[in-house]
């Protein structure tokens, strides 16, 4: 069993990504969201600006009692990533990206390959992003992403 | 029979193939990738929004908005309009979900915008199946999508066409470079498209 248990977690960056265990000592929610899901909800659990970063944590959960599957990159992250974004005020913030044009997200590992996570029943999934922060005198923020009502009015915590 | 010693040096084996295999960016609290953010700050993509909402306030009103809630492809000649087939039907059924009605009202709406031009509705499959059961299910997925828009939406039989192509047009691969299974690629494929001849 420890040889199985071995070989398949490092597999998963190439396809899916399987579902951490419910993670007790977890972040206070922020605010939560429903997803197109049934039963799968996200959680905002950070929402931060730090030396002119603004880093998002969403945590999916799956609280019905079957296995449920959310899909986040469908093979080309440059597609996809346009539309997980923060607005605020007149401004739309892209999630950056470095200098080889590797998203600072949840990315894949290969061409062509997506990301989903698989969550069972009372797993959790953490989806993360980095975004260009807003300006100080900016409090709140909206975030959008493709599988979840989007999250308005957020507070930005300062670090 | 594993023994303690196979089993470690199976270990030392398999962790250093799959360690290239991890995604770039892992951890988001670790210094490498909050540094990396910071380096890719004077190269961050940040759009004004505040003219842009004039430009959606315009097209949220008549069949512009429709358009752009279908993800419509409107050129010279045609209006390409793709449909996911797992929205549209349950597993390999052919009769739709409740959940189709409202993109296809939608769908109904832009026809009839366009007057007596033809409509083409293409059904697709996956690679899963045999090939005559695919062309089977497509065909007549394609028909149930004609005749919803025919009963509820009041297009005109005589516009309609329709064509099954079962899993012989794919828009995304059903495999993996191994052989392997790749579920997102095959429901990609499995999609109606429906093409509305403009000119």
């Amino acid at each position: 069993m420890a040889l199985i248990a071995l070989v398949a977690l490092p597999i998963a960056p190439f396809g899916p990504i399987y579902a951490a265990p419910p993670a007790a000592e977890q972040a206070g929610v922020i605010q939560t969201q429903e997803t197109n899901v049934e039963g799968v909800v996200g959680e905002l659990t950070e929402c931060r600006r730090s030396e002119g970063v603004l880093t998002i944590k969403v945590r999916f959960r799956n609280n019905s009692n079957k296995r449920e599957t959310l899909t986040f990159i469908h093979g080309n992250s440059d597609n996809d990533f346009p539309m997980y974004y923060v607005t605020a005020g007149n401004k739309k913030y892209f999630v950056l990206k470095d200098a080889e044009g590797t998203v600072l997200s949840i990315n894949s590992t290969g061409a062509g390959s997506g990301v989903e996570a698989h969550l069972d029943p009372g797993k959790t999934y953490l989806w993360w992003g980095k975004y260009p922060a807003p300006p100080a005198d900016v409090k709140k923020i909206n975030f959008m992403m493709p599988v979840i009502v989007p999250f308005e009015n957020v507070p930005i915590t300062d670090k | 029979m594993v023994t303690r010693r196979s089993l470690n040096v199976l270990i030392l084996f398999f962790v250093p193939c799959f360690a290239s295999a991890q995604p770039k960016y892992s951890d988001p609290d670790s210094p490498e990738v909050q540094a990396a953010a910071r380096a890719a700050l004077p190269h961050a993509k940040i759009v004004d929004i505040g003219g842009k909402v004039v430009t959606i306030v315009g097209v949220t009103s008549g069949i512009q908005s429709v358009l752009q809630d279908l993800n419509a492809k409107v050129t010279a000649h045609e209006v390409k309009i793709d449909l996911d087939a797992d929205v549209l039907f349950d597993f390999d059924k052919y009769s739709l979900r409740s959940e189709a009605a409202e993109s296809l009202r939608e769908v109904g709406e832009v026809a009839k915008s366009y007057g007596n031009s033809p409509v083409l509705i293409e059904g697709h499959t996956d690679g899963k199946g045999a090939h005559p059961y695919n062309m089977t299910l497509s065909d007549k997925r394609a028909a149930a999508v004609k005749s919803w828009l025919l009963e509820n939406a009041g297009v005109s039989a005589s516009r309609i066409t329709t064509r099954g192509w079962g899993e012989t047009k794919p828009i995304a691969p059903n495999t993996k470079p191994d052989g392997s299974d790749k579920p997102v690629g095959r429901q990609k494929n499995r999609r109606v498209e429906i093409t509305i001849h403009t000119s």
